[in-house]
């Protein structure tokens, strides 16, 4: 079929396959599609060749272009991924993730999201520094989600005024909460300021520097908990103790109030005392952020 | 204690401390931008400092509304050396191809 006796859907079905085809080792487009086809016969059913380009080399352009953009998007947004699992293992997740999950938005941000996931459900790509990698991935994508996600108002002192055990609140849509096997955050950190300071010194990084996985001395595997959120249009990330994380996540499930806080101590060591202080504390703080705010039904209600 | 004693202990402690936070934040409304930010920011934790922080393209990180359009990543980013149409007047009008590039 040609693209004269194709619809519009049509040619733009087999355009993007062709486009999103990976590319081969070389870089190259390949001469055969998944299922067989010869790709010189795809093009000449989708592109007319002109006097210098043949219909392959015209539609491979736009097969390479697609490729190159992802790749370079992806590393963007996780480079301490790729500089703990080496430049060569990150491009082959990268190529791996993105053949089963390739761009589908209008934006590149959007291009890791399934990421985290994917690589924990494929252990051998990240070698022996799997459960790591999947953290650090956690942590990367915490942060562009923090960074764009919305901003709701925090709960008023006429809304507090209200509340009480049965209460249900909710978390800023930017408060990303991670409870993590490593202390990656601290990786993250570590790697992007070398990062930084690599740009810095030599002017422009280099993306020849660092192909090897990144030496980490002193990395054990010890729970963290971390809260990644943004404040006026930067992104922080905060370490939490257990049961404020645990406290945290059962409100963001929707749970009541003093069901989330008994949640939260259910398996702590810390006495009544203590607990109350850290009660208070933890809630003064996270009101400060800005972090509480009415659940979602309830502002519908109020825009009604 | 007995267990309702305590939680209702344990929820006064957290709406105190929830009105006395929200007391702080209604103050720090009314100060000065940079002390109010100073304060907010101490207990903010350690902020993300990524690679792109020094160059223009930070102000795309993260949201990257921007990628796939040109005006995010810079030109040495992403397609660095593999633009087989590069400075041949846009490979997606004409076609051009690099003197031998294909050979």
């Amino acid at each position: 079929m040609s693209a004269g006796t194709m619809s519009l859907e049509q040619v733009q079905r087999a355009m993007a396959a062709a486009v999103m085809q990976p590319l081969t080792e070389d870089e190259q487009m390949r001469s055969t599609a998944a299922d067989g086809r010869s790709m010189a016969a795809i093009a000449e059913s989708l592109i007319a060749p002109n006097s210098r380009l043949s219909s392959f080399e015209r539609l491979e352009i736009y097969n390479r272009q697609y490729w190159f953009r992802v790749l370079g998007a992806l590393a963007e947004d996780f480079s301490a991924l790729r500089a703990v699992v080496g430049a060569r293992a990150f491009e082959a997740i990268s190529v791996a993730y993105l053949t089963e999950h390739p761009s589908r938005s209008f934006t590149l941000r959007n291009l890791g999201s399934k990421l985290p996931e994917w690589l924990a459900q494929h252990p051998q790509m990240a070698g022996r520094r799997h459960r790591l990698a999947v953290d650090i991935a956690r942590v990367e994508w915490a942060f562009v989600e923090a960074f764009d996600g919305a901003e709701h108002d925090p709960l008023t002192a006429e809304q507090i005024a209200t509340l009480d055990g049965g209460s249900r609140l909710a978390l800023q849509p930017h408060l990303r909460l991670l409870a993590l096997e490593y202390p990656a955050d601290e990786v993250v950190r570590g790697l992007h300021a070398g990062e930084k300071r690599q740009a810095s010194e030599a002017g422009i990084a280099s993306e020849e520097i660092e192909e090897a996985p990144a030496a980490l001395p002193g990395i054990r595997r010890r729970p963290a908990w971390v809260a990644a959120h943004r404040v006026e249009h930067a992104v922080y990330y905060k370490r939490l103790r257990r049961e404020e994380f645990v406290t945290l996540r059962c409100l963001s499930e929707g749970k009541p109030l003093a069901d989330a806080i008994a949640a939260g101590f259910a398996e702590s060591r810390l006495n009544e005392v203590q607990t109350a202080r850290c009660l208070r504390a933890w809630f003064a703080n996270w009101a400060e952020l800005g972090w509480l705010c009415a659940p979602e039904l309830e502002l519908l209600m109020e825009g009604m | 204690m007995k267990k309702n004693q305590l939680n209702a202990m344990l929820l006064t402690a957290a709406l105190s401390g929830l009105m006395g936070g929200t007391a702080i934040a209604a103050h720090a409304a009314t100060q000065s931008p940079a002390q109010a930010n100073t304060a907010r920011l101490m207990k903010a934790g350690f902020r993300y400092d990524g690679t792109n922080a020094a160059t223009p393209k930070h102000s795309c990180k993260g949201q990257n509304s921007c990628k796939g359009q040109g005006g995010c990543k810079s030109s040495d980013n992403g397609c660095k050396g593999k633009n087989s149409c590069k400075g041949k007047g846009g490979c997606a009008t004409d076609g051009s191809k690099m003197p031998g590039h294909f050979a």
